[in-house]
């Protein structure tokens, strides 16, 4: 026994204290005690803290605890039945970042409350009604018609097109989201359009006379593409060929696969000066015949299914337009030009009026689009899967562009986040901003009050939803802040991430932020 | 299951399935309860937590009442060592049982109702003392103060004088959660050592080791008073 280290005797006095050991442990600590005066001083301070604890004061006995507690138990089951018309089984699907989503959407789901397929119905009715008065009734315009080379390749390359002469406004398609497209529809604040011109394409690439012709035939077709995928229907809708995000990358491809390894090298530069967000990767592979281009460039993507979303409706439905009837219209279009982006005005701030800190999709088909208008701009979402993204092999030349070190090197989720209750033969979705307050926030100036407020939002977005903060994680970013080395606008972003990663009850996500 | 039903049955004369539905709520199955149970509500409350449970199980949510009678002091008592704050107790115990309450229909016997109780109200225990540490850790402005609230007033009288008791709870308020926890159902709420391993989901070794961690913390801090027993 003497050679036990001081800690583990500790252990085995105590042990005995507690009358946990077995007999033969009870004997040797016995016969030990006798000889060890030290140790025998020991168990006895051990019991007298034992007695100490043993005789701690009892909480007298008090009535009512049950009488409180089935109130409290009463007035959440009747919540949750008054609130969901959805069964009660449904509620771990609402996790505990919807404690505070509930607040939110609370007023929408009073509002929608009944069956939630009648809903359903009811918007893609909406949504068909739309499509057959406006889209079938002459009113169907082209949101684009005779546009030049130029613009097609500057579509070609960043995704944009101007809406109008001063490129305040614009059509832009991203399709570098992990997982789908987003298209925006307004002004061009965030991204704005980029010109870029044919000539100055050339006078880099240098060009044989042959490669020109089968680029210019690709802007071409291009142009005839964009022509026929947006559509508004004056201002009570808009009409977007769902496969129009991808074809940029495929325009990017195919102007690639035209050119010779050491012009590639140069196109890439071409557009990574401009800061395009596509990038050429395979750089050293022979150029493909303009039979084969062609060949594929007409066979993808496949079929026309046009996204229909209208600001009543806030929804989505895919339509097939009747395309020979927009093809004998073509001339008339040219002549309302002006119309149209008058038109496209108003759409916009419909989208906007619409929109408050919530978004709302409804999941008719099997691709779950989102629809929202920030002032200004009407954006919508195309969740895909990556399967649905197949594009030809040759696409795997172009990339999203990889951006360097110093930015996040994963893209910052959007801030919202997808919300769905099951029924058993539904499903609604509801799209919501979770920081809208950080948001706010952001938008405030700096002050020596904004901090504080900060720590006490996120504390308490915590404190709701019953999630422990990850405190020494949080305790290093605050205390880089603190030294200087961070940006209050990285560290907003940071919490932003965290706190998307807690609600989404994701693992975790590490993120890269740039040292200012 | 089937015995508990024939047991209900045979006691209030009615068949569970008929009664059931007929309200909804919480009391009103409660008060439903005691009039088919009426004269024999003494011989309910000592059945076991296990034929409550599969009565809860089968419908009938009033067997929860005698549930929470029968362990809401003792989890009040847990709350109030480790805490050592009355202020918070009411609530805290409120959240064990609603969370006990919504988890019981799951409950699969493997553990002792207790046992399974304590769990809960340890885990909620330790997500309030992690709250609570951060926050201190994070308020810039006003700390959360360790409140040192009149205590005697709520407690009724004990042997062990007044200033020994302060001492003690000073004294456990100091410990870590990992130490606090083990001594606290080890000392005061009398656990085994197997028990406390279950409540806290570790091995007996740790429980052994934790123990005795915390009673050489404690003698530190109680050395004083200690020399003068």
């Amino acid at each position: 026994m003497k050679t036990l280290l001081k800690e583990k005797l500790l252990e085995q006095l105590s042990a005995y204290v507690d009358g946990e050991l077995s007999p033969e442990e009870q004997e040797a600590v016995e016969r030990f005690l006798a000889e060890d005066a030290d140790a025998a001083r020991q168990v006895r301070e051990l019991r007298s803290i034992k007695h100490l604890l043993a005789t701690k004061e009892r909480l007298p006995e008090q009535l009512g605890f049950w009488t409180r507690l089935s109130t409290e138990l009463d007035r959440q089951t009747k919540e949750e039945e008054n609130l969901f018309p959805f069964s009660r089984r449904l509620m771990p699907y609402v996790s505990a970042a919807a404690v505070v989503a509930l607040v939110a959407i609370g007023f929408l789901i009073f509002e929608r409350r009944g069956n939630v397929l009648e809903y359903v119905n009811q918007q893609a009715e909406s949504v068909q009604k739309a499509v057959g008065e406006n889209l079938l009734s002459g009113s169907l315009m082209p949101l684009f018609s005779n546009i030049d080379r130029n613009q097609v390749l500057q579509f070609a390359l960043f995704g944009t097109l101007p809406l109008d002469a001063q490129a305040e406004t614009a059509f832009r398609v991203d399709d570098s989201a992990e997982k789908g497209y987003r298209i925006d529809v307004g002004k061009t604040q965030d991204h704005p359009a980029q010109v870029v011109t044919v000539k100055d394409l050339y006078r880099e690439l240098r060009p044989s006379a042959a490669q020109a012709e089968v680029i210019d035939s690709l802007l071409d077709i291009c142009r005839d593409k964009i022509e026929a995928s947006v559509f508004i229907a004056e201002d009570k809708g808009m009409a977007i060929d769902s496969d129009l995000p991808k074809f940029n990358r495929i325009m990017l491809s195919s102007i690639a696969a035209t050119l010779e390894p050491r012009q590639r090298v140069k196109f890439e530069r071409f557009l990574q000066v401009r800061n395009s967000p596509y990038m050429i990767t395979a750089t050293n592979a022979t150029p493909v015949a303009s039979e084969m281009i062609f060949r594929e460039i007409h066979r993808s993507p496949g079929a026309e299914r046009f996204i229909v979303v209208t600001p009543d409706t806030f929804v989505f439905a895919q339509a097939p337009l009747p395309r020979e009837r927009i093809e004998r219209k073509r001339q008339d279009w040219e002549e309302q030009r002006h119309e149209v982006h008058a038109k496209v005005g108003v759409l916009i701030r419909k989208f906007a009026e619409r929109e408050g800190d919530m978004q709302m999709s409804v999941q008719v088909a099997n691709e779950p689009v989102r629809v929202f208008g920030d002032p200004g701009v009407i954006s919508i979402e195309i969740k895909r899967d990556r399967e649905d993204v197949s594009v030809p092999q040759r696409m795997t030349m172009v990339r999203p562009r990889i951006p360097g070190p110093g930015v996040f090197v994963e893209a910052p989720r959007g801030r919202s986040f997808s919300y769905r209750f099951y029924n058993d033969d539904s499903m609604f979705t509801f799209d919501m901003q979770v920081d809208s307050t950080i948001v706010r926030m952001l938008q405030k100036p700096m002050g020596p009050g904004r901090l504080q407020e900060l720590e006490q939002y996120w504390q308490e977005q915590r404190v709701r939803s019953g999630m422990p903060p990850d405190s020494v994680r949080m305790n290093r970013i605050m205390e880089s802040f603190h030294k200087g080395v961070m940006s209050f606008d990285s560290l907003m972003k940071i919490i932003h991430q965290e706190e998307l990663r807690d609600m989404m009850g994701e693992g975790k996500r590490r993120v890269r932020v740039r040292q200012e | 299951m089937k015995s508990a039903s024939y047991v209900y049955m045979t006691e209030s004369g009615h068949s569970p399935q008929t009664d059931r539905g007929r309200s909804r709520t919480l009391r009103d199955n409660t008060n439903q309860m005691e009039v088919l149970t009426r004269g024999t509500e003494v011989a309910l409350e000592e059945k076991s937590d296990e034929l409550l449970i599969t009565l809860f199980q089968q419908g009938e949510r009033g067997a929860f009442r005698i549930l929470v009678e029968r362990y809401h002091a003792r989890i009040k008592n847990l709350i109030y060592s480790i805490f050592h704050e009355p202020d918070i107790i009411d609530d805290l115990a409120q959240e064990v049982f609603i969370k006990a309450y919504e988890a019981l229909p799951r409950f699969r016997f493997q553990s002792s109702f207790y046992t399974w109780l304590y769990r809960i109200a340890v885990n909620k225990s330790r997500d309030e003392l992690r709250r609570r540490k951060v926050r201190r850790l994070f308020s810039l402005q006003s700390m959360i103060e360790s409140r040192d609230h009149e205590l005697t007033s709520k407690m009724v009288a004990q042997p062990v004088d007044k200033e020994a008791q302060e001492l003690v709870a000073k004294a456990l308020q100091s410990l870590p959660e990992k130490f606090r926890l083990p001594i606290v159902l080890k000392d005061i709420d009398g656990r085994s050592y197997e028990e406390i391993a279950e409540i806290m989901e570790c091995q007996i070794g740790t429980v052994k080791s934790r123990l005795s961690r915390a009673r050489g913390m404690l003698r530190n801090v109680l050395k004083p008073y200690l020399k003068e027993m």
